[in-house]
């Protein structure tokens, strides 16, 4: 990478640090992860910062890739979760007894969901891309960015206070 | 307010980055000068091997040439799986230990694969529907070195690819298999709480299938990436049966 190139690619990443690493936090709900992530993410985009920077959309390719090593890094045999012996395909989350009403509880409320279903709401709903991004993104179908985006929300909204989140932004 | 707004909102104040952007940098820089070293070398044993072969010196390991066929298709989602998971672990812990006792007949295996099944799984599923991962793991003696060798058999969800600065990754390469399959080989540095490093190999294979084979080890590994390449590729390792 040139000189030009480089200073390009240092611009993009200041402007871009800091909603990529709450995007980042929205999915692990952790700052230090948050971080790895960004950083693996930003290192993938200096790679291919020549070809990617010609492309239309940088956001959506820095997006993918950071998702993509979420999931990823979810996968590692010596750092799974918790294994259970049987999980309900539904994301079924207890009802609350009442409203939520502070942030901290919406956030544990999103750490509730299946890890796609999670993703597909926060770049639909918190980087706002369009469903054919976000199918492309993940590499399903816009059908099922469509329904995951709608289970998703509903699960939210079971416990969710009507007045913090009241309606679908149009 | 908006989605955006109220996430946004949840998130609150972020605390200081740790981002070191000009290590990124760095880091980049001199990996992209190891891949051009890489590929120097590669064009030199190319042209070496190009002399053998106009000095009409046959290869004595098999045919020449081996073309692969192309790279899989852009991932989709296995189906899923219809065989009962009770039924599903006990075939699976059989043939996990068949496939490796395949490739290395001199390990001794500490135990039998117990497998859990997890229809989540450790992975996140892009599709939102469960990812059926069954999962075991058993340490392993070979020639006086010993590991943890960990496999896990799930439908394909997510593709597989190299993330470079996944947490003590030394290494990572993309490959294409021998029917197609996307493959990717990672050396690392683990967390683990008996072994310091770990070599993975993870397939995304043509059935709908994802088989990783991992070795967690200290020092000299039991097994090598060509072997849990064989391993992963075992037909036995599916949840189609």
């Amino acid at each position: 990478m040139n000189a030009a190139d480089e200073d390009d690619y240092r611009q993009f990443v200041a402007a871009r640090l800091e909603p990529l690493r709450r995007m980042a936090y929205l999915l692990c709900r952790d700052w230090h992860t948050a971080d790895d992530l960004v950083s693996i993410a930003i290192g993938k985009l200096y790679r291919h910062w020549a070809r990617v920077s010609r492309a239309e959309n940088v956001d959506a390719y820095v997006r993918a890739v950071l998702t993509r090593a979420w999931l990823d890094e979810r996968r590692r045999p010596w750092r799974r979760e918790r294994p259970v012996p049987e999980v309900a395909s539904s994301s079924v989350v207890a009802p609350p007894s009442g409203a939520v009403d502070d942030r901290a509880t919406l956030l544990a409320l999103l750490a509730e969901l299946p890890p796609g279903r999670r993703a597909v709401v926060v770049l639909r709903f918190y980087c706002d891309l369009s469903v054919e991004e976000t199918a492309r993104i993940l590499g399903i179908s816009e059908g099922g960015v469509k329904s995951q985006a709608a289970r998703g929300l509903r699960a939210l909204r079971l416990l969710a206070d009507d007045e913090y989140v009241r309606r679908e932004p149009s | 307010m908006s989605y955006q707004q109220i996430l946004d909102d949840a998130i609150g104040q972020s605390p200081t980055s740790t981002v070191d952007v000009e290590a990124v940098v760095r880091r980049e820089r001199r990996s992209v000068r190891t891949r051009w070293l890489g590929a120097a070398t590669l064009v030199v044993g190319a042209v070496l091997a190009g002399a053998v072969l106009a000095g009409v010196v046959s290869w004595p390991f098999g045919p020449a040439g081996g073309d692969r066929p192309p790279a899989a298709s852009p991932l989709f989602a296995g189906a899923e799986p219809t065989e009962d998971p009770a039924a599903a672990k006990v075939r699976l812990g059989g043939a996990m230990r068949s496939a490796v006792l395949a490739v290395v007949s001199d390990a001794e295996l500490g135990g039998n694969f117990v497998v859990i099944h997890n229809a989540w799984g450790p992975s996140g599923s892009s599709d939102g529907k469960p990812v059926y991962a069954f999962t075991a793991r058993t340490s392993i003696t070979r020639g006086g070195r010993t590991g943890t060798v960990h496999i896990t058999v799930s439908r394909r969800a997510t593709p597989d690819e190299c993330h470079s600065t996944v947490d003590g990754l030394g290494s990572c390469v993309e490959e294409v298999g021998p029917r197609g399959e996307r493959m990717v080989f990672e050396s690392l540095v683990t967390n683990d709480a008996t072994h310091d490093r770990a070599e993975v190999v993870r397939v995304d294979r043509g059935d709908g299938c994802n088989v990783w084979v991992a070795i967690t080890y200290d020092g000299v590994a039991p097994l090598d990436l060509d072997e849990l390449e064989a391993i992963a590729l075992d037909p036995r390792l599916t949840i189609y049966p």
